[in-house]
């Protein structure tokens, strides 16, 4: 017990002091917009969203982006989750030039993008 | 993919010596023709040939067929494969009579066209004369055999495919699509194939002319789209056709095409299209999916490039 009375009794870490070997700054979002923004920037970070398909997970690290369908929307069927369930895609892109559309569409945008999310989502569009 | 190749070769073939082998004494039912009739009477006095141009139908019932008006009456002949011999007979003529010699009318075997000519012998109590009748007939209505079954049709044009897929000079290739395309401006495997062509030439604009063309053929594209679903689905491990009524994740796939304004996909500039979002929706994956023409040959048996 005074143990954890301490440990919760330590001062929270200042972390705008600056540190001897820099770690990459990692912003901070809870918008597609706030991430858009960093994301363009191409500063690390990561931002997760319940949407109407399912819950996304978008990270973006070293101008590197990264779509994640973690999970689907629970009305999906067995096999609509077993096909989709935690399937990616990235897409490398240069400073400034981040496209909007990779985190505001599920098809749009993503023609120079790889991975299985894109390939299956391109697949699905004869099904609509 | 080479097993897929072996049999749709040997399949296609065995296809097109079926169409081969189609010969008008097994149809039954009846053809329009012009048929223009060239009669040599100068051996009775006439200065030169004369002729007509006249409608006639042909009614057949496999090798019987019985021939409308041509000049002389109606007649009744007998197919051997292609060929209509008609029996010599005679028939009244003016004050005496004619009697016309055997003919076998050619018919082609693109059931488009057929030849024959006959000599004819003229008497009367006064006169005898000789002379000819040419005929020479065009099909009015149709532009193949009767009765061969459109999926045969199909199967031939497969094979014409498999041949010009088969040349190595690009040229030899977009000549041969566009020779079908003469014939058949929205044949889809003509323009789906030349589509690819430019695309690999680097031409979109052309690409997606092509695609367009293939695309809104009415004919082949639903049949197609079902097959599409079904490779989908067999690559997906999905059992049944999920659709934007029973997936969320469709339904915002589908509001986002509904909602699309146009732009381009890859380096091809798509326009907004609301008239038939089957088509629409079509276009849109054959331009996405950089696998669509691989897809596309593996849903009805056509080799890969």
């Amino acid at each position: 017990m005074l143990f954890i009375v301490g440990c919760s009794q330590s001062p929270p870490a200042d972390t705008s002091a600056p540190l001897t070997s820099a770690p990459p700054v990692v912003a901070e979002c809870t918008t597609k917009e706030c991430f858009i923004s960093s994301a363009n920037d191409c500063k690390d970070l990561t931002l997760t969203l319940t949407e109407a398909a399912g819950v996304f997970t978008y990270s973006s690290k070293d101008c590197v982006f990264t779509k994640i369908l973690t999970s689907l929307n629970a009305d999906e069927t067995h096999e609509m989750k077993a096909l989709l369930q935690g399937k990616s895609l990235t897409c490398k892109y240069e400073k400034g030039k981040f496209d909007n559309r990779w985190a505001n569409s599920l098809i749009f945008g993503t023609e120079y993008c790889e991975g299985e999310l894109k390939d299956i989502l391109s697949e699905l569009i004869l099904f609509v | 993919m080479k097993t897929i190749f072996v049999f749709s070769l040997v399949f296609c073939l065995l296809v097109s010596q079926t169409i081969a082998a189609w010969t008008w004494d097994t149809y039954q039912g009846i053809t329009q023709w012009r048929v223009d009739v060239t009669e040599d009477e100068t051996g009775c006095g006439a200065d030169a040939p004369t002729t007509d141009s006249i409608a006639v139908s042909i009614q057949h019932n496999l090798e019987i067929a019985d021939l409308g008006n041509m000049g002389h009456g109606n007649s009744r002949g007998a197919f051997i494969g292609n060929t209509l011999s008609i029996p010599s007979r005679t028939i009244p003529d003016g004050k005496g009579s004619s009697k016309l010699y055997a003919v076998d009318l050619a018919f082609t075997p693109d059931c488009l066209s057929f030849s024959g000519k006959y000599p004819w012998d003229y008497e009367d109590s006064e006169y005898q004369c000789s002379g000819s009748t040419t005929l020479r007939g065009k099909r009015l209505d149709g532009k193949d055999c009767p009765g061969v079954p459109q999926g045969a049709k199909e199967e031939e044009l497969k094979q014409k495919l498999v041949d010009i897929r088969a040349a190595s000079d690009n040229t030899i290739k977009e000549n041969s699509y566009k020779e079908i395309l003469t014939k058949d401006p929205k044949n889809f495997w003509a323009n789906w194939d030349m589509a690819e062509l430019k695309k690999k030439q680097g031409s979109y604009d052309e690409y997606l002319k092509y695609v367009d063309m293939a695309t809104t053929n009415e004919n082949i594209d639903p049949e197609t789209r079902q097959e599409l679903k079904k490779g989908a689905a067999n690559r997906l491990h999905i059992s049944d056709f999920p659709t934007a009524t029973s997936s969320p994740i469709l339904r915002v796939e589908m509001d986002e095409l509904n909602n699309w304004n146009g732009g381009f996909i890859y380096n091809v500039n798509v326009p907004k299209e609301a008239a038939n979002k089957e088509t629409w929706k079509m276009k849109i994956w054959t331009v996405f999916n950089r696998y669509s023409q691989n897809l596309l040959n593996d849903a009805v048996g056509l080799p890969k490039e």
